[in-house]
């Protein structure tokens, strides 16, 4: 075998976590009544644009949640010897832009270096100049040629994503188009915007992003577009393993703390009496904790079963998914109360309506009850409260790594990149592409979310239906 | 007959037409209506659920709900000044002062944050020139005039204290501040008792004995209008299509509608038979109506009446807005039709299906299509039994020899 | 009222024994007395017999929480966790481990952190209020629409891009004031302006889009058209009648933050250097200090009691249905 798979923890998670989606969504298209209010959702077009782009970052997420060891060479006996390297899918697919790795600082498309070093030339002669970097620019001769090189390129990267966008606004044509129509008209209908699910808005946002992708790709080939960090590193390269990184914080959180905050918060609601009290006792107590505090020693005491354990964890990447795991999980812990009050409440209100008193009247027990005719009506909330909290989470993460206490600082997140930026803004000239990139690519993702469950919120909650 | 011009013309509405903009189409709520109302006269505007009605109060007060909705066309002139046409400022004037409304819902009508005498005083015109004391003095006598005990101490209180009934007189008493010309009443009493409505009812028409103010009353129970209205105008799917003095209106209802709205009330006549329905249901607002609106849901429609609107019919001191009276139509008799969509080779077999008179107090139908007759002509069926043909000639040869007597049992039990 | 708050107070107390409960076993989780001894002593004059003595200083040569050999209630008494926690309860925070009073740190860092959060709160409430009424009058507009837009993506932008973006902007390139810092008396004022800057333009955009949805809720009931029919102008509608129902959810959000405004906003602190409580407790954390930590984790848990007490009374107080109850 070329290579051998690895499951981390968080990879396991992650399919767990996108087999119940897919299972959910499976069982809302069998029932009609659950699929009204995501087509009102279907509807808006800022909602379907953000949909488009947050599929995109799942998808490099996801690719970046494929781990395996490659082939490092095989011993005599025909033993295969994998290397100690975990390397994901995204990486492989990255692989240019991993593995060109210059000295240290360089701008974005850059040809020389940030910092002046001593240069040695063959004729024994020493300058102290910019040195030219390995990898970005090494095709040009001189700094004139970049700018035109660089339109050439990006030309051609459009060009192609054009092509190839235009291909498929084709496939989909052909697919909707109906039966006594020709494809002209089904263009012309596509172009007008008509029907309700906003197509032409769908299509320019995929055709802005292919487009965008072609010209990142093609052009991180010979250049680092947005330069590299301290150590080299391409801060393209980083910004996308950060992605992973941020949609794990996002959602495993959440999926931590969901089941606790449900139970609990119907289990209040519903029998009311002693249990109410405990269960209201449990979380007023754990939210008076500023969640710093929670969070910080829960990160120290695992940093402390980390040293005593070294043998328990084969590599840096292990030891830092293990950390990350944790975060999400002590993150869930402090998060849960306010959806357990939440749910609290409308379960206290649900409690009153006849058919929860005809069902018990009829004998259900407490169990059937809760899990048949409470936990469904609640469902919008609970829907509301996973998706509105998504973009808190990843904000949130960068907040935590300044604090000291997110992910590993060996491990690619906007925190991490935000924190060292923090310390690159002092130089001069100033550094601020690591910064930039970070926020750009922060600000895209939570902006998608916060549009999205803006969506999502107006088509669930009751209030706001017409 | 001429009424006189001074007091016909202290509300005269004229083609009024309210449009909603909405992701359906765009919804004609209000399609060309015309009305007047002559000073200290009640009309009642009557209808069923959804036809406009209350659009058509709010726009007289240029109250529709924007952006959404938008006065499309009409002119409503107020003692000769269009309200419609008035900027916002100037109609800050008209609210209010001199034209007033109450609404449906005593409950949340009511700002709960906000005691009772301030709400009432705000409405007070030049109201913040008075001192407390004064403003406390005029809110207690409204409070009086309307009928609440204990008025000064209902100052201070909450809206949320008060039972529905007091609700609905503080409203009506935020109406009187400024002694309007006219009362809109937006179905004041649908969502209160039997007994206190006809308190409000009665409490209303003291009022307008006073102050001489008329009210346009809007609502959907045949009751209320018995009780209070001078004329009546019912309304059907954003039109009016039938406007008549109270009497008349309740002795031979001339719309397909209104026939029908009396025959489906419950009744000491109607006891042993089964109550008439009205089939179908009101037509969606957001398309655009060839003909006729009740097409689809009356006895007596033609194709004529799928393919032309009616013309508004005035005689006699009232109108109607129906073929069946139009004396330009075609022909007298118009040829049989089924309402529903079949035309041509069936017509003939309806003809054969017995039509049961609309003048009959027996029924003898034999199918299960319930055609009524033409109002007062013959019906042409072929397999009348005789005793049908018995009744039917008594009835109609009483009809000859006294009207009042033939009347339809259901308008009789009314006008008692 | 008053019997209202004594039962909040009571029942406020085994809230906070179980939060020092929580604390005390987070933290002891973490290191033993032992390892915290080590660490403070340093590594040159780490010996038996000085992490004993330094464990006697402190008290914390008791056994955790359970004392086998003592008769009787003794068992629970004489611990750490009852020696330490029950003086909380009297606010008499004791020394930290690094020998300095607790209690005299928090009343001069608790200024700072004051002359920041305060204004933030009330120029960042006021500016909010403005903005969602201003969208909520011409509502349906572009001026609404891209004002939403606006503040979506003001709530999305990280209030860590905010912070490093003003100090970039208005420090370094405008020289307008100074990056980080403070200083004593009325010259703090200049330290002060950048912070209360940042922190009002962070907090904008979430609050005003949830102020402009009770806005609109309100907007569009029965008596707002009972309000309009009576012929009151729509400035009149809108502040009067609107914006006092609008208040209490406003209001019911905003009140429990106000107690915590003493602990100071922990990011803001330490980014500006301000000394205050929250940088305190940042600090504590890294030098793993429990003492500091502790006292702390109570007084955040006090003010978090107080706050909800406090907002259980403002909603008596708007709202006259709560309080005829």
């Amino acid at each position: 075998m070329p290579f051998q798979i690895e499951i981390l923890w968080t990879d396991f998670l992650i399919f767990v976590l996108m087999g119940s989606i897919l299972a959910f969504g499976v069982y809302t298209l069998r029932h009609e009544h659950l699929r009204v209010p995501w087509r009102q959702v279907a509807r808006r077009p800022l909602a379907m644009a953000s949909l488009v782009i947050l599929c995109a970052y799942v998808v490099i997420g996801l690719m970046d949640s494929i781990h395996y060891r490659p082939l490092q060479d095989r011993q005599n006996s025909g033993e295969p010897v994998y290397s100690n390297v975990e390397l994901s899918l995204l990486d492989k697919v990255a692989m240019p832009l991993r593995a060109r790795t210059e000295k240290t600082y360089s701008a974005p498309f850059a040809m020389q270096a940030y910092t002046k070093e001593t240069v040695e030339y063959p004729d024994g002669q020493h300058a102290r100049e910019y040195p030219r970097l390995l990898y970005g620019g090494a095709h040009l001769k001189n700094e004139a040629e970049r700018s035109g090189d660089i339109a050439s390129r990006a030309g051609t990267a459009t060009l192609a994503g054009l092509g190839f966008w235009l291909l498929l606004v084709g496939g989909f044509l052909l697919i909707r188009q109906k039966r006594e129509e020709t494809l002209a008209q089904a263009a012309g209908r596509l172009m007008r915007g008509e029907g309700d699910i906003p197509w032409r808005t769908v299509l320019i946002t995929v055709g802005i992003l292919i487009m965008l992708a072609t010209n990142a790709g093609y052009l991180s080939l010979t250049y680092h577009i947005f330069g590299t960090d301290q150590a080299g590193q391409d801060v393209f390269y980083k910004s996308l393993k950060s992605i992973r990184t941020g949609l794990v914080i996002g959602t495993l959180t959440t999926l931590v703390m969901l089941p606790f905050a449900a139970l609990f918060g119907i289990m209040a609601g519903y029998f009311r009496g002693w249990v109410d009290d405990v269960i209201q006792y449990v979380y007023t107590t754990l939210s008076s904790i500023p969640g710093v505090l929670l969070i910080a020693a829960a990160i120290l005491s695992l940093q402390l079963y980390i040293e005593t354990n070294p043998e328990s964890f084969t590599s840096t990447t292990q030891r830092a998914d293990t950390r990350l795991l944790f975060l999400c999980l002590i993150l869930g812990v402090t998060s849960w109360t306010s959806l357990c009050r939440l749910l609290r409440g409308e379960t206290l209100k649900l409690r009153e309506v006849d058919f929860i008193q005809a069902a018990r009247a009829l004998g259900a027990s407490h169990a059937t009850v809760m899990a048949r005719h409470i936990l469904p009506n609640v469902m919008h909330i609970i829907l509301i409260t996973v998706v509105l909290d998504f973009s808190g989470l990843v904000l949130a993460e960068a907040v935590l790594a300044y604090v000291g206490v997110g992910v590993d600082p060996t491990m690619n997140s906007w925190g991490n990149m935000i924190v060292s930026a923090r310390l690159e803004m002092a130089r001069e000239p100033i550094v601020w592409w690591s910064l930039t990139a970070a926020f750009v690519f922060m600000f895209a993702l939570v902006l998608a979310a916060n549009l999205f469950s803006d969506a999502v919120r107006d088509a669930f909650d009751p209030r706001l239906r017409k | 007959m001429k009424k006189i011009a001074a007091s016909e013309n202290l509300l005269k509405v004229e083609n009024l037409k309210t449009w909603f903009d909405t992701p359906e189409g765009t919804v004609r709520a209000v399609d060309g209506i015309d009305f007047h109302i002559a000073s200290g006269e009640t009309l009642a505007l009557l209808g069923e659920s959804g036809c406009g009605k209350s659009i058509s109060a709010l726009s007289l007060l240029q109250l529709v709900p924007e952006p959404a909705g938008r006065i499309v066309s009409g002119q409503a002139q107020l003692r000769g000044q269009d309200v419609l046409a008035l900027p916002e400022r100037d109609m800050r004037t008209i609210r209010g002062r001199r034209m007033a409304m109450i609404f449906q819902e005593p409950q949340t009508s009511l700002n709960p944050v906000l005691t009772v005498g301030e709400q009432i005083s705000e409405a007070i015109p030049g109201g913040d020139k008075l001192s407390r004391g004064q403003k406390r003095a005029k809110v207690a006598e409204l409070l009086k005039a309307v009928g609440i005990a204990d008025a000064a101490r209902r100052y201070d209180e909450y809206p949320f204290q008060l039972s529905g009934g007091m609700k609905q007189r503080v409203m009506i008493a935020m109406t009187l501040t400024s002694e309007p010309d006219l009362l809109i009443a937006d179905e004041p009493t649908t969502a209160l008792d039997v007994t206190i409505q006809a308190q409000i009812l009665a409490l209303l028409r003291e009022l307008q004995k006073k102050t001489g103010m008329a009210i346009l009353l809007i609502t959907h129970d045949l009751g209320v209008v018995a009780e209070m209205a001078d004329r009546v105008a019912v309304m059907y799917a954003g039109q009016i299509v039938e406007l008549a003095p109270q009497k008349k209106f309740f002795s031979s209802p001339q719309h397909p509608y209104s026939q029908k709205l009396f025959r489906s009330i419950p009744g000491r006549i109607q006891r042993g038979n089964t109550l008439e329905v009205i089939r179908g249901s009101v037509p969606s607002l957001n398309q655009e109506f060839r003909g006729c609106r009740f097409v689809e849901r009356c006895d007596l429609a033609w194709e004529l009446c799928r393919m032309k609107l009616p013309a508004w019919i005035d005689k006699a001191g009232r109108g109607v807005r129906c073929h069946l009276y139009d004396p330009r139509r075609p022909s007298r008799w118009p040829r049989r039709s089924h309402a529903g969509k079949q035309a041509g080779p069936h017509r003939r077999k309806q003809a054969r299906l017995v039509k049961r008179c609309c003048r009959c107090t027996i029924s003898r139908c034999t199918s299960r299509s319930t055609k009524g007759c033409l109002s007062g002509s013959w019906a042409t069926s072929k397999r009348w039994t005789a005793s049908h043909w018995i009744l039917h000639g008594v009835v109609r040869w009483r009809w000859w020899v006294s009207p009042a007597a033939a009347r339809p049992p259901s308008a009789r039990a009314y006008s008692n | 009222m008053i019997g209202y708050i004594i039962r909040r107070v009571t029942y406020a107390i085994p809230i906070l024994i179980g939060v020092n409960l929580l604390t005390f076993v987070l933290f002891f989780f973490v290191n033993s007395p032992d390892d915290m001894a080590r660490l403070h002593l340093g590594v040159k004059r780490v010996t038996p017999e000085a992490i004993v003595k330094w464990k006697e200083d402190r008290g914390y040569d008791k056994p955790l929480l359970y004392h086998g050999s003592k008769p009787g209630m003794e068992k629970f008494t004489d611990t750490i966790f009852v020696r330490h926690s029950f003086k909380l309860f009297v606010f008499d925070f004791g020394r930290s481990d690094q020998g300095r009073d607790i209690g005299y740190d928090i009343s001069q860092r608790m200024w700072p952190s004051l002359a920041i959060a305060l204004p933030i709160f009330i120029v960042g409430i006021f500016v909010q209020i403005t903005f969602a009424m201003l969208l909520a009058f011409f509502r349906g507009s572009y001026l609404d629409t891209s004002g939403v837009v606006l503040c979506v993506a003001m709530m999305s932008i990280s209030s860590l891009f905010y912070v490093i973006g003003g100090q970039y902007l208005l420090s370094l390139l405008l020289r307008l004031w100074p990056i980080s810092g403070y200083d004593v008396g009325w010259d703090a004022i200049k330290f002060l302006v950048l912070p209360i800057i940042v922190g009002v333009i962070s907090g904008i955009g979430a609050s005003t889009r949830l102020y402009r949805t009770f806005f609109l809720e309100e907007i569009n009931k029965d008596y707002v058209r009972t309000a309009r029919a009576k012929g009151l102008s729509e400035l009149r509608v809108l502040f009067r009648h609107v914006l006092k129902n609008a208040m209490i959810p406003i209001l019911t959000g905003v009140v429990v933050v106000i107690p915590l405004l003493f602990t100071g906003s922990l990011i803001l602190e330490s980014f500006f250097s301000i000394p205050g409580l929250g940088s305190y407790t940042i600090d504590a954390i890294h030098s793993q200090d429990f003492a500091i930590v502790r006292a702390m984790v109570f007084l955040g848990s006090v003010l978090y009691i107080v706050g909800l007490i406090l907002t259980d009374i403002t909603y008596t107080l708007v709202d006259p249905r709560v309080r005829f109850e």
